[in-house]
């Protein structure tokens, strides 16, 4: 029973995103646009199989930088305000990783994982943003998860696959033999505000205030504390 | 159910050869016959022209009852036509005539000279034509989903006023419950797409209402069979009823609570602390939430975010990482309409003879093309006849019997013989070898006899190279 409009909502809403692409000339010099679009361009699946985006320091080679911090974070910033509706540019420190992340319409999320993987990614996202844990035990998993259900370990197992599939989660090397998973500079962003303020809603049974939940997942002034970094 | 043995009637369980079932066959018939006539293209393409038909017929029903008076001829039930229903294209006067004759010729009615009346298989015909009609119409006025509900809870009435009047009306049973099964794929495939919009409750409301009353019935209709004897045989259809129908209640449960769920949080005051407790473990919950709680799974959340309560929260659904096709260049662009243009299939590759053909001279006597000939003829002999062996015993021995060279060259069975004889005649028609005579002829240990004793008595000699030029 979708209203009719959608899809040309839709429709409009993808080429404003590339119209977008357009208003890049008007902050980024023709050297930093050429920077982005190589980082588009890395993203290209053909060209890459798993590993997408640039390590900073080709970034740097492009933007005809090195070791100015400054530059690097203001080039990602000066992206992220021109284009932050549609684009993302998020540089990941430990996978040394400059990424494009694309906002997807909630009509179109539904598409992207399964809503198991999606419950597994806001449980670590949860455990790690909001509780400060460096990793998640697969053992922590099972327990939240997979107690109850038939086959439940090999669901969660399927899930986590995607989601290292697309980078959102790795694995973490720990002494012993146990399975662990830490978040990912992707996975830190892929859950959108409004996505987190109903989801907490809806656990609370009561209205709650954007700015609060933004609070709660840490996510105040994300980018200057970026920018900051 | 007092006589729990009798038998509903049924045309698939009475006895085919029974004079009752000739004469119910031929009921079909006829009304196969009405509409075989009135099935002309014209009406297939404009479907009114049917809805004319049947408002003609109800028209003569209506004066069977007694409700109008009686119809003379075909030109009064033309005029009652016109009076009675506002139609913009009514049929014309030989139309209705036409459609008369079709009845009459079919004894739905009996034309007479100042009446048209109906005959009992007319009235019957009739009556399960308006109610199929009927019955399509309700149908249609249904959404999708409801559609399955309203055939279900059709089954039952059906099996109501069939099945306890003991006349059977058909699998009832097993109908009801595949639509209820199929209301309910309906609805898990639209759950999401309902959610999403946010006038959908009255609908859910309505699913819900339609799945309890739905359930009363199929109960109902249930209990009535367990009394029966083969409610055995209907057992697992049972199970599966309540199964479906359960999962159904559920689902439409679920999705109503969720719905007011998600529209109470809406009424909310604002609040502002937040338990990590809770958001825990609802985010726990989210995973495999079951059908009928109040809790949304991620696609569901994002179903209702698509109502866009919030500004631009359904533009707001998840940041994934890009993954760009690899952009194509001019080049290769061109390269590509290039290779399409002047695209040639493939064929089996040509393997050029590039060496050209050099021809030798050489020069030879009559005598040895002769013998040249001879040569080449006799390799096609032997390729269709095994010699070798014979040859080789031969060049070792130079001479030997008849029945030695065959015995000791192959074996000592019948057919090997005649293989061998064919060798020794083909060595002998090219003038390899010679038989000769020889009276003093040994005997060998055979599985076969020569029909004329004399012919062993001969020796194989091989022929050499000055034999062959005396000949």
């Amino acid at each position: 029973m979708t209203t009719d409009n959608q899809p040309s909502e839709n429709e409009h809403h993808q080429t404003e995103a590339l119209n977008s692409l357009q208003s890049l000339r008007t902050v980024l010099s023709t050297r930093e646009e050429q920077a982005f679009m190589s980082i588009l361009f890395s993203s290209s699946a053909t060209i890459r199989a798993n590993n997408f985006g640039l390590p900073k320091k080709e970034v740097e080679k492009l933007l005809g930088s090195s070791n100015e911090e400054d530059y690097f974070h203001s080039f990602i910033d000066r992206v992220n305000q021109a284009v932050g509706r549609y684009y993302r540019l998020i540089y990941d420190e430990n996978r040394d990783q400059v990424v494009v992340l694309l906002r997807v319409p909630a009509n179109a999320a539904r598409h992207t994982l399964s809503e198991e993987a999606l419950a597994v990614l806001l449980f670590v996202f949860y455990q790690q943003e909001v509780l400060g844990h460096e990793y998640t035990l697969l053992s922590q998993l099972l327990e939240a998860f997979g107690h109850e259900q038939l086959k439940g370990a090999r669901r969660i197992q399927i899930a986590l696959d995607t989601l290292r599939k697309i980078g959102a989660v790795e694995n973490h090397q720990l002494s012993d033999r146990e399975d662990a998973y830490k978040l990912s500079a992707i996975g830190v962003h892929m859950f959108s505000d409004s996505f987190l303020h109903r989801m907490v809603e809806f656990s609370h049974s009561n209205q709650l205030s954007k700015e609060d939940v933004m609070k709660f997942f840490n996510r105040y002034n994300l980018y200057q504390r970026e920018g900051m970094e | 159910m007092d006589e729990v043995d009798k038998q509903v009637v049924s045309v698939f369980k009475s006895d085919q050869h029974a004079p009752e079932m000739q004469r119910a066959m031929r009921d079909v018939i006829s009304l196969a016959g009405v509409m075989k006539d009135l099935s002309t293209e014209a009406v297939f393409s404009s479907p009114l022209e049917m809805l004319r038909f049947l408002r003609i017929i109800e028209l003569i029903h209506e004066e069977s009852f007694g409700l109008a008076e009686p119809i003379d001829h075909a030109e009064t039930l033309y005029y009652r036509y016109l009076r009675r229903y506002s139609d913009q294209d009514p049929p014309t006067k030989s139309r209705v005539e036409q459609i008369v004759n079709v009845l009459a010729r079919n004894n739905w009615v009996s034309k007479q000279t100042r009446q048209i009346k109906m005959m009992s298989v007319g009235k019957r015909m009739m009556d399960a034509l308006t109610r199929l009609a009927n019955d399509s119409l309700a149908y249609y006025l249904e959404d999708d989903i409801g559609r399955s509900l309203f055939q279900a809870r059709r089954d039952a009435e059906i099996s109501e006023a069939y099945d306890d009047k003991g006349v059977s009306g058909g699998n009832r049973i097993a109908s009801m419950i595949r639509n209820v099964e199929e209301a309910i794929e309906q609805l898990k495939n639209r759950e999401l797409e309902l959610l999403a919009d946010r006038h959908a409750l009255p609908q859910l409301e309505l699913i819900n209402t339609l799945m309890e009353d739905l359930g009363e019935k199929l109960e109902d209709r249930l209990k009535q069979f367990e009394t029966i004897e083969d409610s055995l045989v209907l057992g697992h259809l049972m199970q599966k009823g309540t199964g479906a129908l359960a999962e159904g209640t559920s689902l439409s449960i679920g999705m109503i609570n969720k719905y007011l769920q998600f529209m109470n949080v809406q009424q909310t005051p604002l609040k502002t602390d937040i338990s990590p407790e809770k958001v825990r473990t609802f985010i726990t919950k989210m995973f495999n939430p079951p059908a009928e709680s109040e809790i949304p799974n991620a696609h569901q959340l994002f179903s209702f975010m698509e109502q866009g309560q919030y500004e631009g929260e359904q533009l707001d659904g998840i940041w994934m990482p890009i993954k760009y096709a690899s952009p194509l260049s001019y080049a290769d662009i061109d390269k590509g309409i290039t290779y399409l243009e002047n695209y040639e299939p493939t064929i089996a590759p040509m393997d050029e003879d590039t060496s050209e053909i050099v021809f030798e001279e050489e020069h030879f006597s009559s005598e040895s093309i002769d013998e040249l000939m001879d040569e080449a003829s006799w390799l096609i002999t032997k390729e269709s006849i095994e010699t070798e062996k014979i040859e080789a015993y031969l060049d070792e021995k130079i001479e030997a019997d008849m029945e030695e060279v065959i015995v000791e060259t192959g074996s000592v069975t019948w057919s090997n013989a005649i293989r061998r004889l064919l060798g020794i005649s083909a060595l002998e028609s090219s003038k390899k070898v010679q038989v000769q005579p020889n009276k003093q002829a040994k005997t060998y240990e055979k599985e076969w006899e020569w029909i004329n004793d004399d012919d062993r008595q001969s020796t194989v000699r091989k022929r050499t190279s000055s034999d062959r030029s005396i000949k």
